[in-house]
């Protein structure tokens, strides 16, 4: 697929989609390996670096899952590329800051990518809307068994899989689900809840926004663990606490209609009507807003946006694909305009 | 139910201790006493501040000197960057590595998905690997009195496969 149509394409995972999708946006299954006879992308070379992303190009290639695939080198995206693909979540700042030998594939579906000298020589992950970690997991595992038997890669049997940091040795494997949860947060017992997830040893940072303050109430639970549990143990248990959260997250929006319909009806109203209407918004409070109408169109209150369409929005508004969208670069102030400008229109369609 | 240890506070983490050669003992334990045997992790933790915080063990081999054979990664630069340079790292600086990883990991053994090129061999290594597997699952089933013979047959594997070496 050609880059110009690859940007314009629907991201698989903003489907909106799939089980339990009113709270959890997105399950992803990510897997770190590594070749067994070359040194890991930070001691190597440029050139070591290209050999190791053309044998690993090769291989990805090779297989069927991948024909069709979109292959991109850091060499040849533009800063504010790399940015969009950041944004849109294919692709880790850490390999947006790569300056040579790295690369990342994506499927036709846009839910596999395989990113290539990231930290480890390959990071490779599966994307879905919804609570379907074991399925990105099936995928995965699926694609990790034909890429072994064309790389070889590093491993230990007492350690597992060797990665270039040791939070990742063993499994390799980084299982997480973005959650969306205003209904914690307007009952405030969201803290209470992730000091429980926090204690399971599973990580919870909010999406957007440093440290505890999360933007638009959207937080991702990860593992911590990578040695000494299998895959499926990893899986079952975020799959677990994450279907606890989704209940209490559901309690708290049963019980916020029940005590405080107003109140919840108002903050619905009042955020779909800045969003429609502003011409002059920052990302920050298009974020907080849309996901406060997010949760309006999960609860009924508002029938006429679709999960898509926000989702879509919360991607599209952010400040690389401002720019893409309208051709040209944009400062802070007029990136706030176009952000009013894009809102409006995009949801003036849906009245 | 009060600590099997302090016998003051009440107990709240009940763990099972399998050793080698003994029955298994099932014991009770207050939050502190348990911290005392490790059995708590800290809830939260930055990769940073592990790294910072084993530094002695660390200072000792910077000084000294120690490099990786392979890629020429010295530990204190991986102290400092948090990144090893080749798949020999883990051997060359495993007595530093070790504490680390037990801080970060809170196991020792992967029991995990091993590559089909490696399975397929009837070696020791693989065998091993089955093994832990299947303590891992007996001790998920509570089946202790089958935890403590592989716990045993492993040893039994471990040192058939360091048969010589000194030490252990």
């Amino acid at each position: 697929m050609k880059f110009e149509e690859f940007i314009k394409s629907q991201k698989g995972w903003l489907r909106g989609n799939g089980p339990e999708s009113e709270t959890v946006f997105s399950s992803r299954v990510r897997l770190a390996r590594n070749l067994a006879d070359r040194l890991f992308p930070s001691r190597a070379t440029p050139t070591e670096k290209k050999r190791a992303r053309d044998q690993i190009l090769s291989a990805v290639g090779s297989i069927p899952h991948f024909r069709g695939c979109t292959v991109l080198k850091i060499e040849e995206l533009s800063d504010i590329d790399k940015q969009l693909f950041v944004e849109s979540n294919l692709i880790s700042r850490e390999l947006a800051s790569k300056k040579v030998g790295s690369a990342v594939v994506v499927d036709s579906k846009e839910v596999v990518t395989v990113m290539v000298n990231e930290e480890d020589h390959i990071r490779m992950q599966a994307l879905l809307p919804g609570l379907r970690l074991t399925k990105c997991w099936e995928i995965i595992n699926d694609i990790d068994d034909r890429l072994e038997r064309k790389l070889g890669f590093a491993f230990s049997p007492r350690l597992g899989y060797l990665t270039a940091c040791p939070t990742n040795v063993g499994t390799g494997i980084r299982v997480s689900a973005m959650l969306h949860l205003p209904g914690l947060i307007l009952s405030k017992q969201i803290d209470q809840v992730l000091q429980a997830v926090a204690k399971l040893h599973l990580a919870v940072r909010g999406l957007y926004g440093e440290g505890t303050e999360a933007f638009g109430n959207l937080f991702q639970v990860s593992n911590q663990q990578t040695l000494g549990k299998t895959e499926s143990d990893i899986i079952t248990t975020l799959e677990k606490v994450v279907l606890q959260v989704v209940e209490t997250e559901k309690n708290a929006r049963k019980a916020l209609l029940k005590t405080n319909a107003d109140v919840l009806y108002d903050r619905v109203g009042r955020a779909y009507g800045i969003l429609s209407n502003a011409h002059i918004i920052t990302s920050k409070e298009t974020i907080d807003l849309l996901s406060t109408l997010r949760m309006g169109v999960d609860l009924g209150i508002i029938g006429d946006v679709d999960r898509q369409a926000i989702n879509e929005l919360l991607i599209f508004t952010q400040p690389a694909h401002l720019q893409r969208i309208n051709g040209r670069q944009l400062d802070a102030v007029s990136r706030d305009v176009e952000r009013g400008n894009l809102l409006r229109s995009r949801l003036a369609k849906n009245k | 139910m009060l600590c099997d240890i302090c016998k003051e506070h009440i107990a709240t983490i009940h763990y099972t201790e399998v050793l080698p050669n003994s029955k298994p003992k099932t014991m009770a334990l207050c939050e502190s006493c348990a911290k005392k045997k490790n059995l708590v992790a800290a809830a939260q933790f930055s990769v940073a501040d592990v790294l910072k915080g084993l530094t002695e063990a660390a200072y000792a081999v910077e000084e000294s000197g120690k490099t990786c054979p392979r890629c020429r990664l010295t530990f204190g630069k991986f102290r400092k960057k948090g990144r090893l340079g080749c798949a020999m790292c883990y051997e060359a600086f495993e007595p530093n590595l070790q504490p680390i990883l037990d801080e970060i990991q809170r196991d020792k053994q992967h029991v995990g998905k091993v590559p089909k090129s490696i399975a397929g061999q009837p070696g020791k290594a693989a065998q091993l690997a089955q093994l832990h597997q299947k303590l891992k699952e007996v001790i998920d089933n509570e089946e202790f009195e089958e935890a403590a013979v592989l716990r045993d047959q492993i040893q039994a594997v471990k040192d058939e496969m360091e048969g010589g070496k000194p030490g252990k």
